[in-house]
């Protein structure tokens, strides 16, 4: 019974704390900003998307990025986790949300492309996308079933490339960091990736990759808690300077 | 934990306190209903159809053949490890107990980065195993075992090392007096002595191993039929087909627990 008579109680506890203590609940959305605001981005947008939330910390919102696959992402809110912004990394990986009815009319806010990545001393001696073919040259690929790696396999079979794969990652930093260490010699990752990835990693192109950009959509979420916040966050990555920082970090125009 | 006969662990009369049952209910079902909750879940009518996959049968065959393999990997290294640790001084075994059994608070993805900087094909001794003999872990079976091994064996560890404990030295001293060897006192008088608790420490560590991920996916990366086990087929089937996925995770559990049930009844029947 006490605990039955608790639980609207901690419940409420728990969404104050969630929602953070500076929007007092009932306030009007369009005239206070500010709070927390949460957004789960694709994990190749993870960087970008903190700078971002820098630029918003200035305006009063507490940004919480959270970059994981957008496969991942999606099944989360799919299941209730707590978020006002989702960017995936293909319109795909979104569809489970739409269908779900959590969101409507995403908007495109960036492309990308797929590349080669080669270890920075080039073990195998990569120099061109047909070296990918080479039976010595082990790579990574992204599993067919994450959004880079079924453009990685469209990209190398257009281009008449069987690579010898070794792994198949779950998403595309799991690809980059195998690169990184060395124990691959070649991944196919993002254009943003590999040049997120600095001296580390030295970038080989992929003919025909441009035929093939993923785009990333973004959603208000129909249950965010702080869609202004949302909003705002949206309105700096579509921003000349959102474009800027996208632009800087590999990524095409939307 | 004592002499030969095992102790009567049969309930006796004097009753817990309450409010330790209801907690226990309360822990009981912190641990299970969250199962109920999956298996709710589960697609039954198509089940049997996603495990007759052939590349669920293949993820199903690796993680029993890596599991099993590291788990025997565990006993053979693990063992011994621990008749050391019996036999060492307190202040050594202590020492030496804390550093074997870092892995165990070790989150398994830097288990695998640690593996990754050891055996890799630039780590600390990879690159001569490449080098000398073109031999490279990561990416390859071997390397899933070695994987799970790592992970495992300080559950291996620390339950023989408790079993080994549990023999009287006295059985030992005797059998000392009686002219036995080192070697054949171990074989003949300890181990047998030991071994339902070894036997425990053994499935523990093959449980341990079936379910292994983190380290797996790090070091061993994720290709069918060569590193994807099981836990790595379910992760790659959540971002496509989750209902598959589900399906694969039932497998494991189903898998986990009746070689738990089967092999405490027939090995463990001792220590019931």
């Amino acid at each position: 019974m006490t605990l039955r008579a608790a639980r609207p109680l901690l419940a409420a506890a728990a969404v104050a704390t969630l929602t953070g203590c500076t929007t007092t609940p009932g306030s009007s959305a369009t005239t206070s900003a500010g709070g927390e605001v949460t957004v789960l981005v694709a994990a190749s947008l993870g960087d970008v998307a903190e700078r971002v939330a820098d630029e918003l910390a200035d305006q009063g919102y507490e940004v919480r990025v959270q970059a994981a696959a957008s496969s991942t992402l999606a099944h989360q809110v799919v299941e209730g986790a707590p978020a006002d912004l989702l960017v995936t990394a293909s319109p795909e990986s979104l569809r489970p949300v739409l269908d779900a009815g959590l969101a409507t009319d995403p908007v495109t806010v960036a492309s990308n492309v797929v590349v080669a990545a080669v270890p920075a001393d080039d073990p195998a001696g990569v120099d061109s996308a047909d070296d990918l073919a080479r039976p010595d040259v082990r790579v990574a690929l992204c599993a067919p079933a994450v959004p880079c790696g079924a453009v990685a396999r469209e990209v190398l079979a257009a281009a008449g490339i069987v690579p010898h794969v070794v792994t198949e990652e779950a998403d595309v930093r799991a690809v980059l960091t195998k690169v990184e260490l060395g124990e691959v010699d070649a991944g196919v990752v993002y254009r943003s990736d590999a040049l997120g990835a600095g001296d580390t990693v030295r970038t080989v192109e992929l003919p025909g990759a441009e035929n093939r950009p993923t785009t990333y959509p973004a959603v208000v979420l129909a249950d965010a808690a702080n869609a202004g916040g949302a909003r705002a966050f949206l309105d700096v990555l579509t921003s000349a300077q959102g474009r800027a920082l996208l632009a800087g970090a590999g990524f095409g125009p939307p | 934990m004592t002499d030969a006969p095992p102790p009567d662990r049969t309930p006796t009369g004097a009753p817990i306190p309450r409010t330790l049952t209801w907690l226990a209910v309360l822990g009981a079902a912190f641990l299970l209903v969250p199962l109920v909750g999956l298996l709710v879940r589960v697609p039954w009518s198509t089940l049997l159809e996603t495990l007759s996959s052939p590349a669920a049968r293949e993820a199903l065959g690796l993680s029993l053949l890596c599991a099993t393999t590291a788990a025997a990997l565990c006993v053979v290294l693990g063992v011994p490890l621990a008749a050391v640790l019996v036999r060492a001084r307190p202040r050594t075994a202590r020492v030496l107990r804390a550093l074997v059994t870092v892995p165990l608070v070790l989150p398994p993805v830097v288990g695998g980065v640690a593996l990754l900087a050891t055996f890799g094909r630039r780590g600390l001794l990879g690159q001569y195993l490449d080098a000398w003999f073109g031999l490279s872990l990561p990416f390859t079976t071997a390397g899933v075992v070695v994987a799970e091994a790592f992970v495992a064996m300080p559950f291996l560890v620390l339950a023989a090392e408790g079993a080994l404990r549990g023999v009287d030295p006295r059985l030992d001293e005797a059998a000392a007096t009686l002219g036995a060897s080192r070697w054949y006192r171990f074989r003949r008088v300890t181990l047998p002595v030991a071994l339902p608790g070894l036997a425990a420490g053994a499935v523990l560590a093959w449980a341990r191993a079936l379910g292994e991920f983190g380290a797996t996916v790090t070091f061993a990366g994720s290709f069918p039929g060569t590193t994807r086990t099981l836990p790595l087929a379910v992760y790659v089937a959540l971002e496509s087909d989750p209902a598959e996925a589900l399906a694969l995770a039932v497998l494991l559990m189903v898998l986990s627990v009746v070689v738990l049930v089967a092999l405490r009844g027939r090995w463990l029947g001792v220590a019931r």
